[in-house]
């Protein structure tokens, strides 16, 4: 019978490489940006306009619900919160005015919701606005 | 010879000390990060943007705007037929006949698109799906009632 030390120690060597890989992949796959949109929100197909390939960091993400309602991240914003919002990511990049606005919205938001988040832009001097649509949606 | 045996004595004595290093740990949370990642781990939407110009905001937008060649009105509104060609119900057939067609003559054309309070975004989206599809960029977006 074999005792405990004859039992050759189980080489973890490649494992670990691989576990590693792994990791690595998903680390740099991670992109904290798109984590922003809900992605059970309807959005309407745009698939002949310019894909966004990267996003802007400090870009500033409104997501619209039909019912009016505006979300940042998961977080339900009103109006207020929302100017707060900008003007602080305003006060925190120096002043800079180009930063960008990419409304996500649900294809059945009625205008007027949108045009309230644009309003407020317009107002805090923000001008590069942008409307997201759906390219593809993932499986 | 002596010393042969003890520099031997001495490499293999590190190399026990290397084999000692305990990796159960670290081979745990490498595990557990690998587990996060996994169950986290989504194939994200492909997503497409479209730039649009405020009316109210271009008096004091970044002086490079050019301002608008001609004036196009694409009213977008709730209903059946909701697009509307300088207040001609026309379909989204019609319009991109059109579009085009302003986009041969003129890409650098400035198109006005006029949505009504209570149109569907959706509708929008679909005209400016369009106007990049024709590679027209200068579109200003005016809200109305």
């Amino acid at each position: 019978m074999k005792s405990k030390s004859d039992i050759e120690p189980v080489n973890l060597t490649p494992m670990i490489d691989i576990v590693f890989q792994m990791i690595i992949f998903f680390v740099f796959t991670l992109d904290l940006e798109r984590e922003k949109f809900d992605k059970e929100l309807e959005i309407a197909e745009a698939k002949k306009a310019p894909e966004i390939i990267e996003f802007i960091p400090a870009s500033i993400y409104p997501q619209v619900l039909r019912d009016g309602t505006v979300k940042i991240g998961s977080a339900v914003v009103n109006e207020r919160t929302f100017r707060g919002i900008i003007q602080g990511a305003i006060k925190n990049s120096g002043g800079r005015t180009d930063i960008p606005v990419l409304i996500y919205a649900e294809g059945e938001t009625p205008h007027k919701h949108i045009m309230r988040i644009m309003d407020i832009c317009s107002q805090e001097k923000l001008y590069d606005i942008r409307i997201i649509g759906l390219l593809e949606k993932s499986k | 010879m002596s010393s042969r045996l003890k520099k031997n004595n001495r490499e293999r004595a590190s190399k026990r000390k290397l084999e000692d290093v305990p990796l159960t740990p670290m081979i745990d949370v490498v595990f557990q990060m690998l587990i996060y990642f996994v169950v986290t781990f989504e194939i994200p939407d492909r997503l497409t943007e479209m730039k649009v110009w405020r009316p109210q905001g271009e008096s004091s937008a970044p002086t490079s705007t050019e301002p608008p060649d001609n004036i196009t009105i694409y009213k977008v509104r709730p209903g059946a037929s909701p697009y509307t060609l300088n207040d001609r119900g026309v379909s989204i057939a019609s319009i991109r006949n059109y579009v085009f067609r302003l986009a041969d003559n003129n890409p650098e054309q400035t198109v006005v698109i006029k949505a009504t309070y209570e149109s569907k975004h959706k509708h929008l989206v679909e005209l400016l799906n369009l106007m990049s599809e024709a590679g027209l960029e200068n579109i200003s977006l005016f809200s109305a009632q």
